[in-house]
């Protein structure tokens, strides 16, 4: 068996590649390239996917289509645009789609226990803050179960990913204007429904304060 | 409280009203994280901008090398996807739907990483040409005539297919004899994919399943070899 390895190739060159030219250069058949391009946004991809998805492992599989979906369409990918945003946008709209599956309700409850389990865990050996860091990324989690999902990928890309408005936009396929109601309306539940979860939590914070 | 905080908290208005610079609007942020006593007041002042600063999501090496292993594998799927659907026309069915309905994407790459496409062209007895699935490029461009994709220039073999029971021999193998008679393969009739079994496996993984493209059928036949023992 013949086998071609791609570490022929000068990975060191590509490393130096824009986004934009990988891109270019994956959509010619480059598989080096888009190797490279995975490995670049690996991170940013499933950090979006852990936001909005719920379950880790069901983030990870929504990363996973969120490349191969990448590598099927990128002759749709208009090279005159970021290349983030037009990733951003299918990881958001794979996320959101993941969120809309009946898979998705079926682990809600799981979720939610993860959530208990996890606070019950950082009252042991952590540190404070990795404690806190914890429950207010199980708080989120919980809370935004309540979120649309453009509401939730607007809140995500807005305060987690730091995307302006007008790159939120881009990204969701809508205006401006249409992302700050997201945003405002997103704002509106969260308050609501951390409020409505933990109330004590909310104290605590307020008392540490003085 | 340092001059800092005070500036801190005299902005959580603005930036809740999304009134704030971006580099403001991150600097807060970047204060946020590593006070708690901002944090307090920015809770006691919003709830919500708890959430401004969140921890960063962070991604393991070896989480980062599973994704791109699966996205590997993922891609080798689909190519030998639309191979088959060249090849057998207009009426073929998803190979992974057949393969692994319902089963976790990752799993369903994974498994088949393991994977060889084995056209038979030629009789009993004879050699099985060995192909590995490799991804040529994304559907816009060329597609691929040939049924070797050895000069793509990339080669997706995962470790699985060096393992010892790795029945490939220099570039051949030797045909199971369950392999070369159409009838060993017990595939339901109206699926271009059945599952074989029995002596077949003799020359395999343990775990391996054996997929025979269009049972019974006609020249040339593929045949897929799943090895079970890869799922995650």
């Amino acid at each position: 068996m013949e086998l071609v390895y791609s570490e022929t190739r000068q990975r060191q060159e590509s490393a130096e590649l824009s986004d934009r030219e990988l891109a270019l250069l994956a959509r010619g058949g480059d598989m080096l390239s888009f190797e490279l391009l995975v490995s670049r946004k690996t991170a940013a991809v499933v950090s979006v996917a852990r936001r909005i998805v719920p379950d880790p492992e069901d983030a990870r599989d929504v990363a996973q289509m969120v490349f191969l979906r990448v590598w099927e369409q990128l002759d749709r990918y208009d090279d005159k645009y970021s290349f983030n945003t037009w990733l951003y946008r299918i990881a958001t709209n794979l996320s959101i789609d993941f969120l809309r599956s009946s898979r998705s309700r079926e682990k809600a409850h799981t979720a939610t226990l993860h959530i208990v389990r996890q606070r019950e865990e950082a009252t042991g050996g952590e540190t404070a803050r990795a404690a806190e860091e914890g429950e207010v990324a199980g708080l989120f989690r919980q809370a935004s179960e309540r979120l649309t999902g453009k509401q939730k990928a607007a809140f995500v890309l807005r305060e987690m990913e730091d995307k302006d408005t007008s790159e939120i936009a881009a990204i969701l396929g809508c205006g401006e204007s249409t992302v700050r109601n997201h945003l405002f309306n997103a704002r509106r539940i969260l308050r609501k429904e951390i409020e409505k979860i933990c109330p004590g939590f909310l104290a605590g914070k307020g008392r540490g304060s003085r | 409280m340092t001059n800092p905080c005070a500036a801190v908290r005299s902005r959580f208005e603005p930036y809740r009203d999304e009134s704030l610079a971006r580099d403001e609007r991150m600097a807060m942020r970047d204060h946020l994280a590593s006070c708690a006593d901002c944090r307090s007041e920015a809770a006691r002042f919003d709830p919500v901008l708890l959430f401004a600063a969140m921890p960063e999501e962070t991604v393991s090496a070896a989480e980062a090398g599973q994704i791109l292993a699966a996205v590997r594998s993922g891609i080798a799927l689909k190519t030998a996807e639309k191979r088959l659907a060249s090849a057998s026309g207009s009426g073929s069915r998803s190979l992974s739907s057949v393969l692994s309905p319902g089963r976790r994407i990752s799993a369903t790459a994974a498994a088949v990483a393991a994977a060889v496409v084995l056209a038979w062209t030629a009789g009993p007895g004879a050699a099985l040409r060995v192909t590995p699935v490799l991804p040529a490029s994304p559907p816009s461009a060329a597609a691929p005539s040939s049924a070797s994709l050895s000069g793509s220039g990339s080669s997706i073999v995962p470790a699985a297919r060096a393992s010892a029971s790795d029945p490939v021999d220099g570039g051949s193998m030797t045909v199971p004899s369950a392999l070369a008679r159409p009838e060993a393969a017990a595939g339901s009739s109206d699926l271009p994919f059945g599952e074989a079994s029995g002596p077949a496996k003799g020359n395999l993984p343990a775990d391996a399943t054996i997929y025979d493209w269009n049972p019974g059928g006609g020249q040339p036949r593929v045949v897929w070899i799943v090895d079970r023992s890869l799922d995650i």
